[in-house]
């Protein structure tokens, strides 16, 4: 339903002056409104704008003498005004009123002859509604009653109301006149009818569609002054008005009955089954008795739930057509199963067509230039159930630029407008802006829009706009305000500026928009709004104010210069230096301008600027980060066609600047698992190869960082770096860049689990990989925990242990170190790589996967003599690999990384390199399980036989590497006891003892499968 | 008393049973009785005549002395009426008072065969000062029941006589439950003899003088209730045609036999009961609405009236009991567009109907205090929330009855 236009004269005073006004001129030709006012019907048109007449207080005189001359169509032509040429009534006018005649209702008799019984049990439910009614509003003078029917009088309503004393109007096709009946002819008309009767009843009806005038206020629900005294004249002669309001447009109840809540709704499918068998011919009784009481069940009307099924049904029910007794049933039964599909995805109705284009601007009837309404409703519909706080923050956010309507504003800020205007002296202040409208009206805008609040203070569109899917008819045929609201969240940079939760709101607006506009949505626009959310250093203010911040305490212009003359008279000095005619007096100059400040040089000036750069970029990234897995999460529809984050990436990539593009996805990778790793390594690796070397640096750094920062944390996915890149990409290894960075990466993740230190393995917490590889094997997408959230890219994955055995385990270790070396060559200019170093680091490991774990009692003990137990071990490992009896990390490493560079080299070394890899599938076994053997037939012995198999399936050629390499780590473990022994920590030699046995056990494992080529090492 | 009584006597030793009264004559003589009705108590004569000895006077008169219309105090609890002997039996000490003020919610004991019971007692009810002490007695039925014609008369019973148990009842316990066997008497051969009127002949005296078929109603449930002399369910017939008011038992923790025990109307009162004694008139519908009140007062005159009609005294629930009444959960949902309907509450678990979502109910707390209470959640988990008094007519609450069953 829809409210009268607050400029409708109609609506706001009665058509009749008054008794006490004189009377009024004939008025102007109005101008023609729209709402609610038909088309004149021919017989209407015939006014003319002369014979407008004043209704006076002589009205009531002259109506009731009319009545009594039982003439009451005399004055029929005189209903219009404006002329034929107008084409519209026009309510406001006074116009000489058509009289309502009411007479005594007499049942139909012909009709209770035919229909003895039965009729009273067709409308049994309608008779106690309507008794249960007036009963409540006994005491009320006029009752309202809203019945779904059509355009016409349900005269049943008048038969089962079951009063003495009841009126109705003598001519029912002429509700138009009253609709133009204010409350004095009612009374008027009222008593010309009862004779002087008091205590009657007079009842009528009237379209919900057709309302207007008093009449029509009355029914929206304005209880004023003139209502006031239209129940007290009623009261004083002990008269009733039931009102029947004919809903005859596609309306859900919930939005009459909150319109005005005094609004008694009636069951209307009983009169609905008489009307339909009564003008068909059929069998009234046969199909009561066949679909009636279903009929009424479905269409029991309890509150707005009930809505979508109730108007469906009543719907439906209309299309259908006049047959058999039969086939009718069989359409309604079929109504009652469609009307349960046709929900809120039907099509919109006319009056909702109408109402949002009179909010949203389009159309005659627009309201475009509130954007107060305009953008509360457009944000309503893209954001049901968010908290009324929120809602009217992104509101008041998205209201247009420039100065209110003046004439909205509170009567106090217009007179110091207009106060402040008028002085000469002054500048003339910036006028209000609409957000002070928004304030002001945003309470009472809800209820005209149909916004209602629900539980915990949330927005939810009301009955009103039931039955219409909003977001695709604005999503249709508002184009030009989806654009318009995404410039301002764009322009005002929203994503950077609203709290959390106004942002998280404003995310799902947009996706609510996106999903509805399909491909149709701009995502660039979304981009570049998304973008806004960064901050740079331009956001931090003027140079002089970050330097402010940099230097508290100091003259920002002072530094500033500071900084550029040292940096001008060092640079004179250092080149005269090199020229060889140093100038003394410039050094002392150079000198005495570092002693003013001496915490500010030009190097520590800009290492600052740069940390507040990255430090800026670092939550910028994080913002977006959070932003782009809302949307993800918001997003429903589109994310099948078109998903938002790899969209929003594509178009990052071309605006954002490479470093904050590689921040941005490498911070995915480590935070979150709403991505699919799989594609932001992608990504990474597009940027990384078509970088120059300088940048493949950062690139590398980057990264780096990221995961070490990463792998600090416990909860961090860091599955997501084993998916996200590929080491075992086919190809050579050697010119492969690409793979290197993968190599690299893997081999962080990988050797990270590796404890410098004999602690138990009970005690051992930071583990990252261990956890994910014996968990996922067999289950097939990983951890249950994870897979329930996981993307779909992560599910399609391989699961971690698959990845490692493919891609780690499978590996050649010298074509793994030659990915390194390729490292090295990137690194070569900066020099923060170093082959050797990173061989020793992969050695010592080694180490320590034998000498970790030792016992609680004595692992102090054994940490304290790592270095001497660590350098028999490599005695251990060399010795057995016929490569000497040398405990120099360095010089072994050193040996391994020639081998590889230089081929001249003996290869033979790079079997010590080799032993990384069973070391950690030791590792990985002894972290999960323990040293204890397994006991067949338990999960435990389950899982890794299932790793084993699996490994020796996909690598059968580095099943005998595999052996000789656990035998190595045996003999090194045995000495590792004998070694503890000696140190009289016996508890640790036995767990050593133990650990040796286990390595055998493997070695066992792996010379059964071993094949009888030799490993041929490059 | 021996460690040996059961569950049931020690709470009665807390919580006399609710048809267990106490009576004093205006010459000072107390006993005990049985209420058996919502109106009657059945004692023993001598409790009730005026003479001293009333057995003295039957062994020379061959009758007991007449006591027919004498008036006598009745106490239980906080209830304290009068009562009039209406019939009195030909041979045996039996008597039957009529109470002036009826008394609701009470349930009369089961009866139980005769026979030789392991646990049985005689409980009486003593005023000791301002208070009333529950006499417990256990006894030894030793000697089988004397008959007169087809009715056992009296049985005997080794009895540490107590005064004011007299007109109480005996109790045998059997298998958790408690069986009511007769009318504790005084006469007996020597101090350590007593005797009782098996319950046979106590039900056929009423039956034969009063037209009470069976003063026992049976229940298979609410065990706990009955123990107590409460009846789970009541319902009060009035004078109005089709005025019935059906009432429920609830106490604050069903668990705890100490507890105590009131009734609350299983329904609202409807619009048609509420205009009952007014001068307002009653429209059809009227039948199948709730009445609703503006103010609390409007609310509780209603109320009176209802009481009124039904010779008993009504009173708002307390918030406490309203919230008991109200547990549990339904489906039902607020009601828009239409005057709210008693078809439309729920009835949940204890046959109590639930107002709608959306509906608030008048309660008033034992201070005095108003409250209006709104149902609230909506078609699942049932809450009350605390509607601003000076707002609660805009709610306009119905309301119900409660009333206490005094003396438990």
């Amino acid at each position: 339903m829809t409210s009268l236009p607050s400029d409708s004269a109609g609506g706001s005073e009665p058509s009749g002056n008054g008794p006490d006004l004189p009377p009024a001129a004939p008025l102007p030709q109005a101008e023609p409104t729209t709402e609610h006012k038909p088309a004149a019907r021919p017989s209407e048109a015939k006014a003319d704008p002369a014979d407008v007449q004043k209704n006076t207080k002589d009205n009531e005189t002259d109506l009731t003498k009319k009545a009594a001359d039982g003439n009451p169509k005399n004055d029929l032509s005189d209903k219009m005004v404006g002329g034929r040429d107008s084409g519209r009534l026009d309510t406001s006018l006074p116009v000489e009123q058509e009289r309502l005649v009411y007479h005594p209702y007499r049942p139909p008799a012909a009709r209770s002859h035919r229909q003895p019984a039965r009729a009273g049990s067709h409308f049994d439910l309608l008779r106690e509604r309507l008794e249960e009614i007036v009963a409540r509003d006994e005491s009320e003078p006029i009752i309202l009653f809203g019945l779904r029917h059509d355009r016409s009088f349900p005269s049943e309503i008048s038969a089962q109301i079951g009063l003495d004393d009841l009126y109705v109007r003598a001519d029912q096709g002429g509700w138009p006149s009253l609709k133009r009946s204010n409350f004095d002819d009612l009374v008027a008309n009222f008593a010309a009818a009862a004779d002087g009767n008091e205590g009657a009843t007079f009842i009528d009806w009237i379209p919900l569609a057709e309302i207007s005038g008093e009449i029509g206020r009355m029914i929206e629900g304005f209880y004023d002054d003139r209502l006031r005294e239209f129940e007290a004249r009623l009261k004083e002669r002990r008269f009733r008005l039931f009102l029947i309001v004919v809903i005859d447009s596609p309306i859900a109840l919930s939005t009459v009955v909150e319109t005005n809540p005094r609004i008694r709704c009636l069951p209307w499918t009983d009169l609905w089954l008489s009307n339909f068998a009564g003008t068909h011919k059929l069998s009234a009784n046969t199909l009561y008795a066949r679909g009636g009481a279903k009929l009424r069940l479905a269409a029991t009307w309890c509150g707005y739930q009930d809505d979508d099924y109730e108007l469906n049904l009543s719907r439906t029910l209309e299309t259908i057509r006049p047959g058999n007794v039969d086939y009718v049933i069989a359409e309604i039964e079929k109504a009652l199963e469609t009307a349960k599909t046709r929900g809120p995805n039907a099509t919109i109705g006319e009056q909702s067509r109408k109402d949002l284009s009179k909010y949203l601007g389009a159309g005659e009837n627009s309201l475009a230039n509130d954007p107060v309404k305009q953008v509360m409703l457009s944000v309503a519909v893209f954001a049901g159930g968010t908290r009324v706080r929120e809602y009217y923050r992104v509101c008041q956010k998205l209201l247009p630029d420039g100065p209110a309507e003046i004439l909205r504003l509170p009567l106090v800020i217009r007179e110091e407008i207009i106060r402040k205007a008028e002085r000469l002296d002054q500048e003339p202040a910036p006028l209000p802006g609409w957000s002070v409208i928004f304030d002001m009206e945003r309470d009472n805008a809800l209820g005209e829009l149909g916004i209602r609040l629900g539980q915990g203070q949330a927005i939810e569109l009301d009955g009103k706009w039931r039955g219409a899917d909003l977001k695709q008819v604005i999503a249709r045929t508002y184009p030009g305000l989806i654009a318009t609201l995404m410039e301002r969240i764009h322009e005002r940079r929203l994503f950077l500026l609203l709290s959390e939760a106004e942002s998280s709101l404003l995310a799902k607006i947009i996706c609510e928009i996106r999903d509805a506009c399909q491909e149709g949505f701009d995502d660039r626009e979304l981009a570049m709004a998304l973008i806004g959310a960064q901050r740079g250093l331009s956001d931090l203010g003027t140079p002089h104010e970050i330097v402010e911040t940099l230097y508290p305490g100091h003259d920002a212009g002072q530094v500033i210069k500071l900084v550029e003359s040292i940096g001008q008279y060092k640079f004179i000095a250092d080149s005269l230096a090199a020229m060889g005619t140093p100038d003394p007096e410039l050094e002392k100059h150079l000198l005495n301008l570092k002693g003013i400040f001496p915490e500010v040089t030009p190097e520590n000036f800009a290492a600052k600027f740069e940390a507040l750069r990255q430090r800026l970029r670092e939550e910028s990234v994080r913002r977006l980060t959070r932003h782009l897995i809302r949307m993800r999460k918001s997003s429903n529809e589109s994310e099948q066609n078109r998903p938002i984050v790899p969209s929003m990436l594509d178009i990052f990539e071309q605006l954002l600047p490479t470093e904050t593009y590689v921040a941005l996805l490498t911070y995915m990778i480590a935070t979150t698992t709403e991505v699919d790793p799989p594609d932001i390594g992608k990504r990474l690796r597009k940027e990384y190869a078509r970088a120059n070397i300088e940048e493949m640096v950062d690139i590398v750094l980057a990264i780096n960082q990221r995961l070490k920062q990463a792998l600090n944390y416990q909860d961090a996915p860091h599955k997501n770096w084993l998916l996200a890149f590929g080491p075992d990409r086919k190809g050579k290894a050697h010119d492969d860049r690409i793979r290197s960075l993968a190599v690299f990466i893997w081999d962080i993740v990988i050797n990270y689990d590796v404890l410098r230190s004999t602690v138990p393995y009970q005690r051992m917490k930071h583990l990252r990989v261990v956890p994910h590889i014996f968990g996922d094997i067999g289950s097939g997408t990983g951890s249950a925990s994870d897979s329930d959230t996981a993307p779909e890219g992560e599910k399609a994955a391989a699961t971690i242990a698959t990845r490692l055995i493919s891609g780690f385990l499978d590996h050649d270790p010298a074509d793994w170190l030659r990915a390194m070396a390729v490292i090295e060559s990137i690194f070569q200019d900066v020099g923060r790589f170093d082959l050797a170093d990173y061989v020793q680091n992969r050695i010592e490991d080694t180490v320590w996967v034998i000498m970790t774990g030792a016992a609680e009692a004595d692992w102090i003990a054994l940490q304290n003599e790592r270095d001497s137990i660590a350098g028999d071990l490599l005695v251990s490992l060399t010795a057995s690999l016929d490569l000497g009896f040398e405990r120099r990390f360095d010089f072994t490493a050193q040996k391994v990384a020639d081998a590889v560079i230089d081929n001249t080299s003996d290869s033979r070394w790079l079997s010590l390199y080799g032993l990384f890899w069973p070391a950690m599938i030791a590792h990985w076994r002894f972290a999960a399980f323990g040293l204890e053997p397994f006991v067949p037939g338990l999960e435990p012995d389950r899982q890794f036989r299932l790793f084993l198999d699996q490994l020796v399936t996909t690598a059968p050629k580095r099943s005998g590497s595999y052996r000789d390499g656990f035998n190595v780590l045996a003999e090194a473990a045995d000495q590792c006891a004998d070694k503890a022994d000696t140190m009289a920590a016996t508890a640790s030699a036995h767990l050593y003892r133990k650990k040796a046995d286990r390595l055998r056990g493997l070695a066992r494992f792996f010379s059964a499968h071993a094949l009888d080529v030799p490993v041929v090492v490059q | 008393m021996s460690a040996g009584l059961g569950k049931v006597f020690e709470s009665w030793r807390q919580h006399a049973p609710a048809f267990l009264v106490n009576i004093e004559t205006p010459a000072g003589v107390t006993g005990s009785g049985i209420q058996i009705d919502l109106h009657h108590i059945v004692t023993c004569v001598h409790v009730v005549c005026r003479e001293q000895d009333a057995y003295a006077y039957k062994e020379q008169l061959g009758r007991f002395p007449d006591a027919l219309r004498e008036v006598v105090s009745i106490r239980c609890g906080r209830f304290a009426s009068q009562g009039t002997v209406v019939a009195q039996h030909e041979e045996l000490d039996l008597a039957v008072l009529r109470l002036a003020t009826p008394r609701p919610g009470v349930t009369p004991p089961l009866p139980l065969e005769a026979g030789l019971y392991d646990n049985v007692c005689v409980v009486g009810l003593k005023r000791m000062a301002e208070r009333l002490d529950v006499l417990l007695n256990p006894i030894k039925i030793e000697v089988p029941p004397a008959s007169q014609g087809n009715t056992r008369t009296q049985q005997k019973h080794i009895y540490g006589a107590v005064e004011g148990a007299s007109g109480g009842g005996v109790f045998a316990e059997q298998g958790g439950a408690i069986g009511f066997l007769g009318i504790a008497t005084l006469g007996g051969e020597g101090y350590l003899m007593g005797s009782f009127i098996p319950v046979e002949a106590v039900l056929e005296f009423v039956q034969q003088k009063l037209g009470i078929q069976h003063c026992s109603p049976s229940y298979n449930s609410a065990h706990a209730l009955l123990a107590r002399g409460v009846a789970p369910t009541w319902e009060f017939t009035g004078s109005a045609p089709e005025l019935r008011l059906p009432f429920t038992a609830i106490a604050r923790d069903e668990t705890d036999t100490t507890a105590s025990v009131s009734f609350i109307s299983r329904r609202v009162v409807s619009a048609r009961e509420a205009r009952l004694k007014s001068q307002q008139r009653i429209l059809p519908g009227h039948w199948r609405l709730p009445a609703w009140s503006d103010s609390i007062e409007d609310a509780e005159s209603a109320i009176r009236n209802l009481g009124a009609l039904v010779g008993t005294r009504f009173r708002l629930p307390t918030p406490d009991e309203l919230e008991i009444s109200w547990r549990g959960s339904d489906s039902s949902r607020a009601i828009e567009g239409r005057p709210t309907t008693l078809s439309d509450f729920a009835v949940n678990g204890r046959g109590i109907e639930i107002p709608p979502p959306g509906m608030a109910e008048w309660a008033r707390d034992r201070n005095g205090v108003a409250f209006a209470f709104e149902r609230n959640g909506d078609g699942g988990a049932l809450s009350m929330v605390a509607v601003p008094l000076d707002q609660a007519a805009v709610w306009q609450p119905c309301f119900r009855m409660a009333f206490d069953i005094e003396g438990t």
